[in-house]
């Protein structure tokens, strides 16, 4: 199924020599707004995957824009692939490949017309940019749909098109901007296992960004935390968590009336942590999960549902930025 | 690794002409508008070429002048709405992000409308043998008009291309046209 692609020596190669990417104090302004970049210091090393997560207006995609040289930055330096984004635009171009956030895709070509024009413009040779293309379309799951039109694909399909074009010229470095938004969870799994697969066997470097802790969860090697331009917190999603240390303690009350007096009782085992339902939840401080349930035994306080939660990424958004990830953009009025 | 800027030129023009073909929305009225406009003023204004000094002894002769003109604007409103639309969508950042050349990509996005505006005189020209209006120079006279009609699209085409470029936002294009056509017939 997947493609022995004959340069495929060559790009290891390269790899070797630097394919990491290098930030030191990125700023991005927009004229009449607050710094959609505020200083950004980062560094990923060859082969690694790095999440990017932050909520809704973050600067996220910003500080994609500029790392793929689409975006001049207002202050700071950034090298990706060895090259300065700056000076070295071409040369950081032709070593990456980018899916941004909104799949830009002509409705109006079909897939095999979009991979064969990216190939070409890429200066593949003929036979190899057919190759190539058929290659890709087999990897994302579309060579049945290849000769209808974009138009027609699904949310999910452009999103699979649009990764294939990043992967057109064998990139060693890959940014992809919010890559699983829309997605269903079957489309979403399997963009997770390319991607994988992709940084783990061929030793490409990922940028990815996304809303999703789940995703920064499961799939990246070191997650940075964005929150107002800023990376309020930055480690392997591991240690991250253990930063935040104890669960958390969800409890349904069964009647709705007995809602003040449950959190009353949880309020004793430790702080209130926010919740989007109905619950009630505490991050334990005091004993555990055995003393929650007998405390609302003696209360005589019926509850539907009772979770122990071990610490989330949101977990340490909330921690770090005193917000809850979940909405934590909206809050600001801002959108995507 | 770079791709000559031939290949670039062929490979966009091929896009840029595909999407054309691909829309008829965009072919009929190109053709069928101007015909319509013909079909009225010849029908009601015959009169005014009984005007001293009126430049053609048939008014129908005159009005043909106007479709061409007209036609040749559709085309390239078409392709400055095109590439706006590929500012807005972004997949002139995705081109970008290739080693093309930005000059293939003007080029290469003008290939459509000139394949437009070709297809725009064929037709008018045919139209005109059936009413009875023929180029005074013959064959040679229609194939200058064609390919008179496939510059001036060109032309047109290359300020709609600016102008997209400018304002980044297919709506501009579109509503900045009609008053260039105005400014055109003051003139
Ligand atoms: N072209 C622009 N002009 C002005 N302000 C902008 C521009 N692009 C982004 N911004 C602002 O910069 C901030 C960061 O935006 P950005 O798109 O980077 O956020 P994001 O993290 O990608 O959010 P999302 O998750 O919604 O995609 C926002 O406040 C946004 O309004
Ligand atoms: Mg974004």
């Amino acid at each position: 199924m997947v493609a022995t692609i004959s340069d495929e020596t060559i790009t290891r190669q390269e790899r070797k020599r630097g394919s990491g990417i290098e930030v030191e104090g990125l700023v991005r302004e927009f004229r009449k707004g607050p710094r959609a970049v505020d200083g950004i210091s980062l560094s990923v090393a060859p082969g690694e995957i790095y999440g990017f997560l932050g909520p809704n207006g973050a600067g996220k995609s910003t500080t994609v824009l500029m790392l793929t040289t689409l975006l001049p930055p207002t202050a700071g330096v950034a090298r990706v692939a060895g090259h300065d984004i700056v000076r070295e635009g071409p040369k950081v171009r032709a070593a990456i490949g980018a899916a941004l956030q909104e799949a830009a895709l002509d409705p109006l070509l079909t897939g095999r017309e979009h991979l064969g024009l990216q190939a070409a413009l890429h200066g593949l040779p003929k036979q190899e940019r057919k190759r190539r293309g058929e290659a890709l379309l087999e990897r994302v799951g579309l060579t049945e749909a290849a000769d209808r039109k974009v138009g027609g694909y699904s949310g999910g399909m452009k999103r699979r098109l649009d990764l294939a074009l990043a992967l057109v010229h064998n990139p060693r470095v890959l940014f992809l901007d919010e890559p699983t938004t829309g997605l269903d969870p079957q489309s979403r799994s399997a963009l997770w296992q390319e991607v994988a697969r992709l940084a783990h066997e061929e030793g490409v470097t990922v940028f990815l960004t996304t809303q999703y802790l789940e995703e920064a969860d499961q799939l990246a090697d070191r997650v940075g935390i964005i929150d107002r331009g800023r990376i309020v917190a930055e480690d392997t999603p591991a240690a991250l968590k253990a930063q935040v240390g104890r669960p958390s303690v969800e409890a349904v009350p069964a009647n709705p009336k007995d809602r003040a007096a449950i959190q009353r009782t949880l309020e004793r085992f430790g702080d209130l942590v926010t919740t989007q339902s109905s619950a009630v939840a505490v991050r334990l401080s005091r004993g555990d999960l055995t003393d929650v349930v007998r405390a609302l035994d003696v209360e005589g306080l019926p509850v539907a549902n009772l979770k122990l939660n071990a610490p989330t990424l949101d977990d340490v958004f909330l921690a770090k930025t005193g917000r809850s990830l979940e909405g934590a953009g909206e809050s600001e009025g801002e959108q995507g | 690794m770079r791709s000559p800027m031939l290949l670039q030129v062929a490979q966009l023009a091929r896009r840029s002409v595909i999407r054309t073909l691909r829309q008829p929305a965009v072919i009929v009225p190109s053709v069928l508008f101007p015909m319509l406009l013909l079909a009225v003023n010849s029908g009601g204004l015959q009169p005014a070429t009984n005007l001293p000094g009126f430049p053609a002894d048939s008014y129908l002769k005159f009005a043909f002048a106007l479709p061409f003109l007209q036609g040749t604007l559709f085309a390239a409103t078409a392709a400055g709405t095109d590439l706006a639309r590929d500012i807005e969508t972004g997949f002139l950042s995705r081109l970008s992000l290739t080693p093309v050349r930005p000059a293939a990509l003007l080029i290469g996005q003008l290939a459509g409308t000139v394949v437009l505006a070709v297809f725009q005189g064929v037709v008018f020209l045919s139209i005109g043998l059936v009413i009875g209006v023929t180029p005074e120079a013959g064959v040679g006279g229609a194939v200058m008009l064609v390919l008179f009609m496939a510059l001036l699209a060109l032309g047109f085409g290359g300020i709609g291309a600016w102008l997209a470029l400018r304002t980044g936002n297919g709506e501009a294009v579109q509503g900045l046209f009609p008053l260039l056509f105005v400014g055109l017939f003051l003139s």
